[in-house]
């Protein structure tokens, strides 16, 4: 088992809802704040593997399932990079569609007990002051949109897009919605995570696990095409697309495999958790 | 609270996870993460986004959520606007990520 500095996610919202089911789980409460919650977790792998079954609404005791995280192509076989998206929005255009009036509903499910921000309080490597995460801008530098072995990753205009996420065969909407998610409020973290080699024969994707952070050399998607990840095979139907998310994919795996060896692992395939998504990103400089 | 959450979603990466009853209660994927993208108070509406980069249970023929009934509009690559309060009662949790660059 790793000997690792535990990660604390401290919640910044009362009665959040989390993974709570495990008496891994360490809850305190600091002293004269009862309605703060802090919770420590051993690693973001283990988060993972520990709250894969269920999970208990922190508020009300109530057990729930966890997202199944539907793909959006269950029971499609891929063949090939050459497989098509038969979305059914794919006639929907940038029109938009309006319905009648909404109805008021009662049972509320989102409240402000069950809203959180992920903050990484990890004392000895912490980059976050005050909730907000620090980052040496010197220590990067971006790929610059001119870079010749740049286009394939982010594109032809060399910067992470919200659109370039397309979550297709494997079931992982907790990391793409995430990476959505910081492709559309924060791109440049994304840029900081994977950046090409000099010789672009390979993109360095930077992750956090375990109380440490390691580079992940991977090859340029569109070699990797095998490995038939989500957003590879929607990339596919693109003639000029963004690889990042894809390389994303590759770089958890990796990660996953790392750490799969000490008896922890992190599945694409099965229903995942937000936290770890963010959790692998916070580590970024 | 909730609702500086979605507005924030702008600056903070944010998402937003679907109860088990969103299909039958929206026609929206249930126990699904979306993409939060904001909101907006004064139309009472909430932004998001399907990381499939299409909205599923879609008539291609009218454009509409196939089993919804309430107010909805879809935008290209799975991006949608719902009433606040549909929202509230069909997503069982956010999650965000304050990091800063």
């Amino acid at each position: 088992m790793l000997a690792t500095k535990p990660i604390v996610i401290a919640f910044a919202f009362p009665f959040v809802l989390l993974p709570t089911i495990s008496a891994r789980f360490l809850f305190e409460r600091p002293q004269g704040d009862s309605l703060r919650r802090r919770i420590a977790i051993p690693d973001v792998a283990t988060v993972y593997e520990t709250v894969a079954t269920a999970y208990v609404d922190a508020t009300t005791n109530n057990v729930q399932t966890q997202t199944t995280c539907t793909s959006s192509d269950v029971g499609k076989v891929i063949t090939s990079a050459s497989s098509s998206n038969t979305s059914p929005a794919s006639s929907v255009s940038t029109n938009m569609y309006t319905q009648a009036a909404p109805a008021q509903t009662t049972d509320s499910q989102v409240t402000d007990t069950q809203v959180n921000y992920v903050q990484n309080t990890d004392v000895q490597n912490s980059h976050v002051q005050n909730g907000v995460k620090q980052v040496d801008k010197s220590s990067y530098s971006p790929p610059q949109p001119d870079d010749p072995t740049n286009n394939g990753l982010y594109g032809p205009g060399g910067i992470p897009l919200i659109s370039d996420v397309q979550q297709h065969a494997t079931p992982d909407c907790w990391l793409s919605a995430t990476l959505a998610a910081i492709a559309y409020a924060n791109y440049p973290a994304l840029q900081r995570l994977m950046t090409p080699s000099k010789d672009g024969s390979v993109i360095n994707v930077l992750l956090y696990a375990n109380g440490i952070q390691d580079t992940y050399p991977i090859a340029p998607v569109m070699d990797s095409i095998g490995e038939a990840l989500s957003n590879v095979i929607a990339n596919s139907t693109n003639p000029d697309p963004a690889t990042w998310p894809a390389t994303m994919e590759l770089g958890l795996k990796a990660l996953s495999k790392k750490h799969d060896e000490l008896g922890i692992s992190i599945d694409l395939n099965t229903p995942g958790y937000a936290e770890t998504a963010f959790e692998s990103h916070l580590r970024l400089d | 609270m909730v609702w500086q959450m979605v507005l924030d979603a702008r600056k903070y990466p944010s998402v937003s996870l679907s109860s088990d009853k969103a299909t039958t209660k929206l026609g929206l994927e249930a126990s699904h993460y979306y993409t939060l993208l904001g909101g907006d108070k004064s139309t009472n509406t909430v932004k998001m986004r399907n990381p499939w980069g299409h909205v599923a249970n879609v008539d291609p023929s009218t454009g509409l959520l196939t089993t919804y009934g309430k107010s909805v509009t879809i935008f290209d690559d799975g991006v949608f606007i719902i009433d606040f309060n549909d929202w509230i009662s069909t997503f069982i949790n956010v999650k965000s990520n304050p990091i800063s660059t």
